[in-house]
């Protein structure tokens, strides 16, 4: 395990260098959550709470979802770069597991990208609505499932970025994804805003523990909303792990059929 | 004469505007399954929104500061449509700073067009025709069909990329005066058309006035829901004048910044 350790430590090393642009883009966040105030500050005129929501726990939600969504480095371009150019074929031969590699390393830059972003919409938030109550009994449960919510996307990008041995253009997979996220997953609004119909499906789908679930533990903390996210979390993790790993033995068999 | 002379000048520039057309879209054509997966890739990334406030409203019931969910998907189909025609039909407005700050406007300073028009129109991004296609379906499915609401979303829609494309040449125009302004340009625009899917209402304070200016949403978006809702011949003219000055300011701006302009030597093609 050491040398993903060294994967993901230099992926964040390189990452600082970069920290300066990424917080200059990060701009465009703040004006997000400039609507969204300007939105809530309408919706909250005639009532404390909203789907047992108070407007302060609305706004600092989207901070959360946000953070996961914004950090997330974008590692199944540079896996399907690699499978379309060839470069895949020697990556595999290194001492390391290939969809590992990427993973490490994805963390490693996604981790060094949250804390400036989480930072940004702690700042932001109490401008706008004044402090969340229970941040700080919240915050070491809501950051360990805020770094899992990253795992599972990540994961979703290498099958996605897997993807390419058999797919020209894998982007659209990533929109897709990116779109369950936001319509199934909560990125916007809490699932508990949802109509009644669709929330027991979207509420336990596997993009919900990438927004909803981690965001949620931050913004109304308690042990069991805790455990269920993280026994959610880890489940899916397990399950598209393994998923992964088929699919990467899949290719890998695809490569050599081919001859490299 | 110089009626006549000007009608020969905008006939040409309908020409020049009509060759790039037909040979960007026959150039995407090129790859087809490319292309149908971008238009149906970025008309899917506009439904989600869709869902996103189809929930908000029914948790709600009614209104938003005055919208109801026809009067927001008028928002969403007016500046899908907008933003789509502007980015298919001058794709290279979103490049402008690229092509400045690598020294990249000498191939078009030698051509015998007109520097900015030619600039614009001769390229395309192809996922624009998804917001097109996807601006005219959620039209035809939230509004009433009236001869009258169609001509307006149109009249509106060709506006907004007008104004859309005139305010990515401002900002882009910064790179001449400031050094590399990419990624303020980049902002800026996604700014402006963030703001225009939003009920205007809902923003109060000092932020309206940049609403109506630095940003326009307000000229773009919030008056048009307004006339479309109850038409109002003055209005229109108001919003026709404002968005007149401001393609006219953005080639003021731009053939300014263009006497700044220094050449990178750089011998290059175009394909």
């Amino acid at each position: 395990m050491r040398k993903y350790a060294v994967v993901a430590r230099l992926a964040a090393r390189d990452q600082f260098i970069y920290l300066p642009s990424y917080l200059a883009r990060s701009a465009f966040f703040v004006v997000v959550m400039f609507i969204f105030y300007s939105l809530w500050r309408v919706v909250y005129a005639n009532q404390v709470s909203m789907a047992g929501f108070t407007m302060v726990q609305a706004l600092w939600y989207l901070t959360f979802t946000e953070a996961i969504e914004l950090s997330k480095s974008r590692i199944f371009q540079p896996i399907s770069e690699e499978v379309k150019d060839g470069t895949v074929a020697y990556s595999v031969n290194r001492p390391y597991s290939y969809p590992l590699y990427w993973l490490t390393r994805g963390m490693g830059e996604s981790l060094v990208k949250l804390i400036p972003i989480l930072i940004l919409g702690f700042l932001v938030a109490l401008l706008f609505v004044g402090p969340l109550p229970g941040y700080a009994r919240a915050f070491p449960a809501g950051l360990l499932v805020i770094t899992l919510g990253i795992l599972l996307g990540l994961l979703w990008q290498t099958v996605i970025g897997l993807l390419a041995f058999w797919f020209e253009e894998v982007a659209p997979f990533y929109w897709i994804l990116q779109k369950l996220v936001f319509v199934l997953g909560g990125l916007f609004i809490p699932i508990d805003f949802f109509p009644e119909f669709i929330q027991p499906f979207a509420r336990y789908s596997p993009f919900s523990f990438s927004a909803y679930w981690p965001a949620s533990t931050m913004v109304d903390y308690s042990a069991e909303r805790f455990l269920t996210t993280v026994v959610g979390q880890v489940g899916y993790i397990t399950l598209l792990g393994f998923t992964t790993g088929v699919i990467f033995r899949a290719a890998v068999q695809k490569m050599h059929a081919h001859g490299g | 004469m110089t009626g006549n002379r000007s009608r020969t000048g905008a006939g040409r520039m309908l020409r020049l505007a009509g060759r790039y057309f037909t040979f960007n879209l026959s150039a995407s054509m090129a790859y087809a399954a490319s292309f149908i997966i971008q238009v149906f890739g970025m008309a899917l990334n506009n439904a989600a929104f869709i869902v996103f406030w189809y929930f908000l409203f029914q948790r709600i019931g009614g209104e938003i500061a005055g919208y109801d969910m026809r009067d927001v998907m008028f928002l969403w189909a007016m500046t899908a449509t907008g933003f789509g025609m502007s980015v298919v039909l001058f794709g290279n407005s979103q490049q402008i700073s690229r092509l400045i700050y690598h020294g990249e406007l000498d191939v078009y300073l030698l051509q015998p067009k007109p520097v900015l028009p030619n600039l614009l129109l001769s390229k395309t991004v192809v996922s624009g025709w998804g917001d097109i296609a996807y601006g005219f379906v959620l039209f035809a499915a939230t509004q009433t069909m009236t001869a009258g609401g169609w001509a307006l979303f149109l009249l509106f829609s060709v506006l907004m990329a007008g104004v859309l494309t005139a305010m990515r040449v401002i900002y882009h125009s910064a790179t001449f005066f400031f050094g590399n302004a990419e990624d303020f340009a980049l902002m800026a625009g996604e700014l402006t058309v963030s703001f225009t899917l939003y009920p205007g209402s809902i923003f109060k304070g000092p932020i309206t006035i940049a609403l109506y200016t630095l940003i326009p949403a307000g000229l773009i978006a919030y008056v048009p829901v307004n006339i479309f809702r109850s038409f109002d011949a003055t209005r229109l003219l108001v919003v026709l004048a404002g968005d007149a000055a401001i393609i006219a300011i953005a080639a003021l701006v731009f053939h300014a910044g263009l006497r700044r302009y220094e050449s990178g030597n750089r011998i290059g093609t175009r394909m």
